[in-house]
């Protein structure tokens, strides 16, 4: 066990200045959007730094009691990579919100951002089932606010029901947690993912039936993601990005934390303990909210929620990814995952940029875009012609190592090629008719839209990000492969690094 | 929507989903120790209760602790008897094993507790931004008893809110109870006088600054111990006002901190706003 | 029968409380009324959670002159990690309550109703 306790100030830094941000709005309410961007730069720079400098695996001692007596934070391949991802898109973010958020409370919205943000990493970092918990409420509540944020009265009811859905999850999640306790005493990832099978299996199952349906809210998994349509469409372009950027990633880690690491088995392929193949059930859900959220978005002719039903679909093609249980699949979910979350992102921006220049959000509105602005039209084309998975672009690459590794496995997981296949053809329809539409040689009256230069730096980052991962998918697959060794192999790569007296059963 | 759910199909999906979720816990109860087969010595709180986590942490580095198989010897963590107002320099001196768990061996949870309310009041506080209105709305003058017994509660109640969190460490209680006691002085006042208004200033400066004692008693922690949030002081004998390090200090930031929040939200609430967007 | 009782009493009462909770969430129109089945549900969680840290014999978690938490190197108290869980969960409980109070005065305000059905209807 190396221990590397300077990794808590990236905890620790943002929420000393997150206490600190009403002070400064005393002084200037601009001011403190810029102290969110240099604290979200801080964790973005120091975590590229345990990256690169690869610091990790190591493990961080919260109050100098080593787990599992006290709580800890694990920082893993998967958490050094993750967070750095959470960090660059949330400060990218916020360079976008210097320019988008100058109505309201400025203060507390730079609160909240910046806290979302924190709170995504620490999700992403804990090492403790309960501490978990606390950072999923940090990331929700956050986000309620966030997403109840702006002049729109609909954004209200999308966060009341983000709201009621969330904390219903959320309170699963804890009654779960509760009866993993009565059994084995502890509340450390590390030994409960050692010593799972000396649970019974019936109060196994339902545990884990009850942590993984309140996980599965933030997930966007098919029963629990009745909340997506309404508070993308409703909030404000910035924290629909957000949420679909940086509150999906840690959803989607947490959730495969869970099933894999601490209820799955070592093995070839990761199977659940338990009465019933939890991973199993994740793939049918997984496939279900494909088919839904590809269905639904190809019939919406608000763009906004049409993106908002793709995100869920997208959000499905990871965790199938994922619940395939090989090295590759788990691979291809988590480059799947990063580049949704970046392409998604910025798409989200390109519509609030639109929208502040009085497009509206109809699909027809994108008539003729290419000669209002052609920096929107490419950046927007880039971002589509990813999520659709054209080659050269970065969602290729992962859709590519999705249907790889679902070959690879056989069996009933053949359908995933053709769900894959289902998923592209469909996004290729809705997506390429509004690229037909951007690019159709209707003359329009409409000015020339100007891009300001804080929208404009996240949107021109974003989009060479997605054409060098498309030509160069290395940088990052490598990161990837090395974090579904993480996943896939529990004792090597996890428990054995926080707890390694531990005896591996 | 347009074709509208009907109410039956809805309550019918409402039994069926709690139906499936009584059949599941009463699956897992039948197989959960409760009652009588509760055994807190098998449970990693046996180590908080005979505080003795270092003993623990040894037999864990030299690799006894996960011997038998992987089920920890919990059991075998040697016992060295505590004493009331005798026993000192334990390595945690709370005489309340809960406290000493909330704010010590698992202080990273409160921190991350005291960051949900302040954020839960960042966003009261987001969503009901605006221009105060002139006029408030039409409520009962109070009486003159009320006035003048609100007031004089007040002292008494913020004097007992004051306790509530300076006898974490011995006393049920702790910062959160004592800032919500403190807060319901703060309704109280707001109750016997029309048109009350606390110094929105000083609750600001006052609910920044004790979040922001409370991370620096962490960094402190992390600067001298080399551990975040880690107790930096002398536990003292247990049982003693001054024992236990530096819980009561995070405990006074949070009382503190949870008082002013909590005033905030209910003076937030009160006061009608409207909104402007231009 | 006692025996019964105190097995199971607090478990049966958690879980009902669950249950009302999530049929008022599921079935109720009125925002305000969601509201308060949340408030049941999360007082459900947390009784559960004392629960199962209590055992028949359990003392209070606190050294004080007279209550011995330990016996012959046995611990006899009631778990107190389940109840320094319910204390942060009670908090956050605490915080989305008024974050959705918050939402619904907000609602109110622009709406002019609770009634989930007629806001709907407004968006249209």
């Amino acid at each position: 066990m190396s221990i590397f306790n300077n990794a808590a100030l990236l905890i620790g830094v943002p929420l000393l200045f997150a206490f600190s941000i009403p002070l400064f709005g005393l002084i200037s309410k601009q001011l403190t959007k810029w102290v969110t961007l240099f604290v979200i730069g801080f964790n973005a720079t120091f975590s590229l730094y345990i990256l690169l400098a690869h610091k990790y695996p190591a493990v961080v001692v919260m109050g100098n009691w080593v787990p599992p007596f006290g709580e800890n934070l694990y920082i893993g391949p998967v958490a050094a990579f993750l967070v750095s991802v959470i960090s660059i898109i949330g400060l990218l973010i916020a360079i976008y919100n210097l320019w988008a958020i100058k109505l309201g409370d400025v203060t507390r919205f730079s609160v909240l951002f910046l806290m979302f943000t924190a709170g995504a990493s620490g999700i992403v970092l804990t090492g403790d089932i309960f501490n978990l918990f606390i950072f999923m409420e940090i990331t929700g509540i956050s986000s309620y606010a966030l997403a109840a944020y702006g002049p729109r009265r609909r954004a209200l009811g999308g966060a009341f029901k983000f709201l009621v859905v969330s904390s219903i999850g959320s309170t699963l999640y804890l009654l779960g947690v509760t009866l993993i306790y009565t059994q084995l005493g502890t509340l450390n990832i590390a030994e409960i993912a050692a010593r799972i099978n000396q649970t019974t299996p019936g109060l196994l199952t339902f545990a884990g039936i009850l942590l993984i349906s309140g996980l599965a809210v933030e997930a966007e998994l098919f029963p629990f993601n009745g909340w997506v349509p309404d508070t993308y469409t409703g909030a404000v372009s910035g924290v629909s990005a957000s949420l679909s950027g940086i509150a999906a990633i840690s959803g989607v880690y947490a959730l495969f934390r869970i099933a894999m690491t601490v209820l799955g088995r070592d093995g070839a392929y990761v199977f659940t303990y338990g009465k019933l193949d939890l991973m199993t059930v994740i793939a049918i859900l997984a496939t279900t909210t494909v088919i839904i959220g590809e269905l639904s978005a190809l019939s919406q002719k608000n763009v906004k929620k049409m993106l908002a039903y793709s995100s869920m679909a997208q959000m499905g093609l990871v965790a199938v990814g994922f619940s395939i249980g090989s090295k590759l699949g788990v691979y291809g979910g988590i480059f799947q995952l990063v580049n949704h979350s970046i392409a998604k992102s910025m798409l989200f921006l390109i519509i609030g940029v639109l929208a502040a220049a009085g497009l509206g959000e109809k699909v027809e509105n994108f008539r003729g875009l290419w000669r209002r602005s052609p920096f929107l039209s490419l950046a927007f084309t880039i971002g589509a012609f990813s999520m659709l998975g054209f080659p050269l672009f970065a969602g290729f690459w992962s859709k590519f190592a999705i249907v790889g590794a679902s070959i690879q496995r056989g069996g009933w997981y053949d359908f995933v090629i053709g769900l894959v296949l289902f998923a592209s053809i469909v996004e290729a329809f809705y997506y390429l008719r509004i690229v037909t539409y951007i690019f159709s040689s209707t003359e329009v009256k409409a000015p020339k839209i100007k891009v300001s230069l804080s929208p404009a730096i996240p949107i021109f980052v974003l989009a060479v990000a997605i054409i060098a991962i498309g030509v160069y998918p290395n940088f990052i697959g490598n990161f990837s492969m090395q974090s579904a060794g993480e996943f896939t192999h529990k004792m090597t790569g996890y428990v054995l690094n926080v707890i390694p007296t531990i005896v591996a059963h | 929507m347009k074709n509208e759910t009907p109410e039956l199909f809805k309550k019918i999906f409402a039994l069926s989903v709690i139906a499936v979720l009584i059949v599941g816990f009463f699956l897992a109860f039948t197989e959960m120790p409760k009652g009588w087969g509760v055994n807190v010595n098998g449970r990693v709180s046996r180590l908080y209760v005979l505080k003795n986590v270092r003993t623990a942490t040894k037999s864990l580095d030299s690799g006894k602790f996960f011997a038998k198989g992987v089920k920890p010897l919990r059991t075998d963590v040697a016992y060295t008897p505590i004493e009331f107002k005798k026993t000192a320099n334990l390595e945690d001196g709370a005489a309340n094993v809960v406290t000493s768990i909330v704010v010590d061996y698992r202080g990273f949870d409160t921190l991350g507790e005291v960051t949900v309310l302040f954020l839960a009041v960042s966003g009261v506080m987001m969503l009901l931004f605006g221009k105060r209105k002139k006029e408030r709305k039409k409520k009962t003058e109070p009486s003159l008893i009320m006035y003048v017994g609100t007031r004089i509660a007040f002292s008494v109640i913020l004097l007992f809110g004051i306790y509530i969190f300076v006898h974490g460490h011995l006393t049920p209680g702790g910062g959160f109870p004592g800032g919500a006691v403190i807060a319901s002085g703060i309704l109280g006042l707001f109750l016997g006088r029309r048109g009350y208004s606390p110094n929105h200033m000083g609750l600001k400066a006052f609910e920044s600054l004790s979040g922001i004692a409370f991370v620096i008693i962490g960094l402190i922690g992390f600067f001298s111990v080399h551990s975040f949030l880690a107790n930096f002081l002398p536990t003292g004998i247990i049982g003693d006002l001054y024992s236990a390090g530096f819980i009561a200090l995070i405990y006074i930031a949070v009382g503190m901190k949870v008082g002013s929040e909590l005033a905030a939200v209910v003076d937030t609430m009160i006061t009608d706003t409207e909104e402007e967007w231009s | 029968m006692q025996e019964f009782l105190q097995n199971w009493i607090y478990l049966i009462a958690s879980v009902s409380l669950i249950g009302v909770g999530l049929y008022i969430v599921l079935t109720k129109e009125n925002i305000f009324k969601i509201i308060v089945g949340l408030n049941i549900i999360e007082s459900g969680t947390n009784l559960f959670m004392v629960a199962i840290g209590w055992h028949p014999n359990a003392v209070m978690p606190i050294y004080t002159a007279t209550d011995h938490l330990v016996a012959n190197g046995k611990v006899i108290a009631a778990d107190p990690l389940p109840q320094s869980l319910v204390l942060t969960a009670i908090v956050i409980g605490l915080g989305t309550t008024a974050l959705a109070l918050t939402i619904g005065i907000k609602i109110f305000e622009k709406y002019g109703t609770l009634d989930v059905r007629k806001i709907k209807e407004a968006e249209e």
